[in-house]
């Protein structure tokens, strides 16, 4: 596919992983940007390689599947390794001929890679090799055998027939559940835990009850790239401001223009905005999960102003619809710039005395303390993100590792615990509270003049002829819970292929270690210390809703995206 | 005589009406404390009398639960009765009956919560087992104290704070609603309960509430005030005042875990009562 990018090594380290993956394992350069390095490697390699690579130091974003049968008669699987101690992506590709459709599992060497190897087998149909347990993560259980909705033959819009499928998986006792309905999960996710006494001693997770096919409707015709950011912002309803910004970083680069600096401020602030109130949010819920209403009323009402602030800048509470391809659709004028510094200063002050009151509850502190632990090695094999990772004593902050939009004109502290308990992860978001206010002020006063958006896209030109088709991007922000990724193929006037990998995808396989040996009474706390976003997680797959509603199902008839976790 | 008999069952007869308006008072209370608005004063009653008319719904094998939620109901009704009549007379035996009817009530909610088919309900049943376990036996024990001995003289009063301790717990308020703990384990003893059945739980559960609130008064007020008057007066204020304080207790405090909460009221209330007995065995003078 595409261009033959010539390799241009931007630091020694880079040279070092390419030299190596070229000479030792056979690999070659597809593609390179400044922080990008695409090898595509022989397949019986890629075990070695993702070893040799994880070993090093590398973290695994995630891995996607690709149809390239048009384009070279194979598919394709990029695993996307993050060096965050560098700062640029390793981004391996293999290739499997369409007719011998089978990579080798990497599981054993790299635990991430544990729900995007299934994945990759239910969207796209490639087989896993070496792979202890396979079985369905996102399909549903009457979902035909020999039917993979990301390959290109299949429409968006397709409803297959629904098929009576034998039951696939089933834990061997049953646990209490929790979900798909419960009060504390407020979307559709199912946990099973099995207790003794009141010691949580396993935990199944069934997931990817609510399917959009958001990835499958971005490659249809229906969309172009100028509207993708408006699709991928109705990813999440809290973070979804970090989708469409960051799917459209992945299509700045391949298009190879940087939108004017004043946007990229007015992009960071709004960002910094949204994770107060998703972090804001959060620590309302979760002492409402440990029957603190109080302190979950109170910090809705700091959160309010912050709420309104959003409107005024981006015209919407939430779903702001501010970002384009090239730059933002409103400014931030000098009366705005006042009212968002007083409602900061405000916000600063009550959430400081709530945050010192609702850390003094002993309830709180006793419940949180010791609770949900995830040790550093732990998160380390699976790759965990955002606050859970920073709790657990992992410093990984894509702001810091990997310098995007204007991240290097403020400065701020990355805050690091070590415990991996749920007051760990209480902290890490609280402290995050304050370094987000302190960002958008240092912002707000640098903020530079000039346009808001790129001459190039202002112009006449439609934005789908700047960016070329055959071109590769990756692009990570640091979302309120952790890293969200992009990975973009382009294709003509829309991707070929669009991969988004939210942060909770990465944080959810991290419950199991969490909840095991816990008292259940705290479950749900630990549940909801990942801050999970489901629909976030959920976004993958086109189902069909009509032949579902033809029967009952069950809740372990089959294995529907259930996971021993 | 007659006087006392007639007081006695028009405090029966408040104590229903106002259990469910002193709850949306408690959450109009808990609505400030929360910087919101609140319900207004009948809430709870129109709640009660929405789900009244439900259409009635037993649970999956529940015909025995449907018949322990009427008993508790009953029950809770009979201990306000005792408790009523306590305002006016001290025999050892009223004592004996109040004690009867809040174990009663409590044995009444554990079997409800074990009868329904549901693991929710059947842990929230243990949980409520070891809430009931940590204050119930010093409840009664304080009870009959109180009843064989009387109350002779002010240092007495060191007693109300073991009373009020233990009353506060069997109230399932927070932190001792970890029975019930809505976002752990989806209300727990009341999961499979709605509509009709939902409101007679409800109204027992309040009008529980509502004895907890009078016990601390109405054992200690007979001995201190002569004027039966001013006793029901004083009775009635003072369990408002009670319902008033828990109900901002409730809200300064998270829920927690069964096992902690367990050791720590048990050492709390063992301590008071002693306290009280030890107290209460110095002779006068």
């Amino acid at each position: 596919m595409g261009e033959q990018g010539r390799y241009l090594p931007e630091c020694p380290e880079m040279s070092e992983v390419v030299r190596k993956l070229t000479e030792e394992y056979g690999g070659h350069v597809i593609f390179s940007r400044e922080s990008e390095v695409y090898i595509e490697v022989p397949r019986h390699e890629l075990k070695d390689v993702a070893k040799y690579l994880y070993s090093s130091g590398a973290f695994l974003k995630t891995c996607a599947a690709v149809d390239e049968r048009p384009l070279n008669r194979s598919f394709a699987l990029y695993h996307i390794f993050g060096m965050d101690s560098k700062g640029y992506d390793v981004i391996v590709k293999v290739s499997a001929p369409e007719d011998d459709a089978w990579v080798p599992s990497t599981v054993d060497v790299v635990p991430a890679a544990d729900w995007c190897e299934l994945e990759a087998r239910d969207m796209v149909g490639i087989e896993l090799k070496g792979r202890r347990l396979v079985r369905r993560l996102v399909l549903p259980e009457d979902w035909p055998e020999d039917i993979h909705p990301l390959r290109k033959e299949v429409p968006h819009d397709f409803r297959p027939p629904s098929v009576k499928a034998e039951s696939e998986f089933r834990p061997p006792e049953r646990g209490i559940p929790i979900g798909p309905y419960h009060p504390v999960l407020h979307e559709p996710e199912y946990f099973e835990l099995l207790v003794e006494g009141e010691t949580v001693v396993d935990v199944y997770y069934r997931g990817f009850h609510v399917h959009r096919g958001i990835e499958k409707l971005g490659e249809s015709p229906r969309f172009t790239y100028q509207k993708i950011p408006f699709l991928a912002e109705r990813i999440c309803g809290i973070c979804g401001f970090v989708h469409s910004t960051c799917a459209i970083m992945a299509m700045e680069k391949a298009a190879g223009i940087r939108p004017p600096e004043r946007a990229e401020f007015i992009r960071t602030i709004v960002l910094e905005l949204e994770r107060i109130h998703s972090h804001l949010l959060w620590v309302g819920v979760a002492a409402h999960v440990l029957g603190y209403d109080a302190g979950f009323m109170h910090t809705w009402r700091v959160r309010e102003p912050v709420m309104i602030l959003s409107e005024l800048i981006t015209g919407s509470r939430k779903t702001y619809g501010l970002n384009l391809v090239g730059g933002v659709r409103r400014d931030i004028d000098k009366d705005k710039m006042e009212k968002i510094m007083k409602t900061l200063d405000r916000v600063e002050k009550e959430f400081k005395e709530l945050a010192n009151l609702l850390v003094s509850v002993p309830q709180i502190r006793r419940r949180a303390q010791g609770t949900g632990v995830l040790t550093r090695s732990e998160a380390r094999a699976l790759s965990v993100v955002g606050p859970v990772a920073r709790a657990s004593g992992l410093y990984r902050d894509v702001r810091k590792d990997y310098p995007y939009l204007a991240y290097k004109e403020a400065s701020f502290k990355v805050p690091l615990y070590t415990e991996g308990d749920n007051l760990a992860r209480v902290l890490v978001r609280v402290e995050e509270v304050f370094e987000s206010i302190s960002i958008i002020k240092q912002l707000l006063d640098k903020l530079p003049g000039g346009p808001i958006m790129h001459e190039k896209c202002s112009a006449i030109i439609p934005v789908d002829e700047l960016i070329p088709p055959g071109k590769y991007a990756v692009a990570a922000i640091e979302a309120p819970r952790g890293e969200d990724v992009h990975f973009l193929m382009t294709g003509e006037g829309r991707p070929y292929r669009w991969r988004v990998r939210a942060p909770t995808y990465q944080n959810i396989p991290a419950l199991r270690p969490m909840l095991r040996g816990d008292p259940l009474a705290d479950a749900p706390l630990t549940i909801a210390s990942i801050d999970p976003c489901f629909s976030c997680t959920d976004r993958a797959l086109v189902i069909d809703v009509r032949t579902g509603r033809a029967r009952t199902i069950k809740l372990w008839d089959g294995g529907v995206g259930t996971c021993r976790l | 005589m007659y006087l006392e008999i007639l007081l006695a069952t028009a405090l029966t007869v408040a104590g229903v009406v106002l259990a469910p308006i002193y709850d949306s008072l408690e959450r109009k209370i808990k609505a400030r404390l929360h910087s919101r608005v609140g319900p207004p004063i009948l809430q709870t009653w129109y709640d009660v009398l929405k789900l009244l008319a439900k259409e009635l719904v037993i649970p999956e094998g529940g015909y025995f639960t449907a018949a322990v939620v009427l008993t508790e109901l009953f029950l809770s009704i009979a201990l306000l009765v005792s408790v009523s009549f306590l305002l006016f007379f001290q025999s050892l035996t009223m004592y004996v009956l109040v004690a009867v009817f809040i174990s009663a009530l409590s044995a009444a909610t554990l079997v409800k919560s074990v009868t329904q088919n549901n693991l929710f309900s059947i842990i929230g049943g243990f949980r409520e087992y070891s809430v009931v376990l940590s204050a119930e036996p010093f409840l009664i024990l304080l009870v009959l104290l109180i009843g064989a001995r009387g109350v002779t003289d002010l240092k007495s009063l060191i007693g109300l704070a073991p009373v009020v301790l233990t009353t506060y717990v069997m109230t399932a308020r927070i932190p001792f609603d970890i029975a019930e703990a809505e976002p752990e384990i989806a209300s727990g003893i009341m999961i499979e309960l709605s509509g009709p059945l939902l409101a007679a739980n409800e109204l027992s559960l309040l009008t529980r509430r509502y004895v907890m609130a009078a016990l601390p008064a109405y054992l200690f007020l007979p001995w201190l005030i002569a004027n039966p008057l001013l006793r029901v007066g004083l009775g009635l204020a003072l369990t408002l005042l009670t319902w008033v304080i828990f109900a901002v207790v409730a809200v300064l405090l998270g829920r927690t875990r069964a096992a902690v909460m367990l050791k720590g009221t048990t050492v709390a209330a063992l301590t008071l009562t002693l306290l009280f007995i030890i107290v209460e065995s110095v002779p006068y003078g």
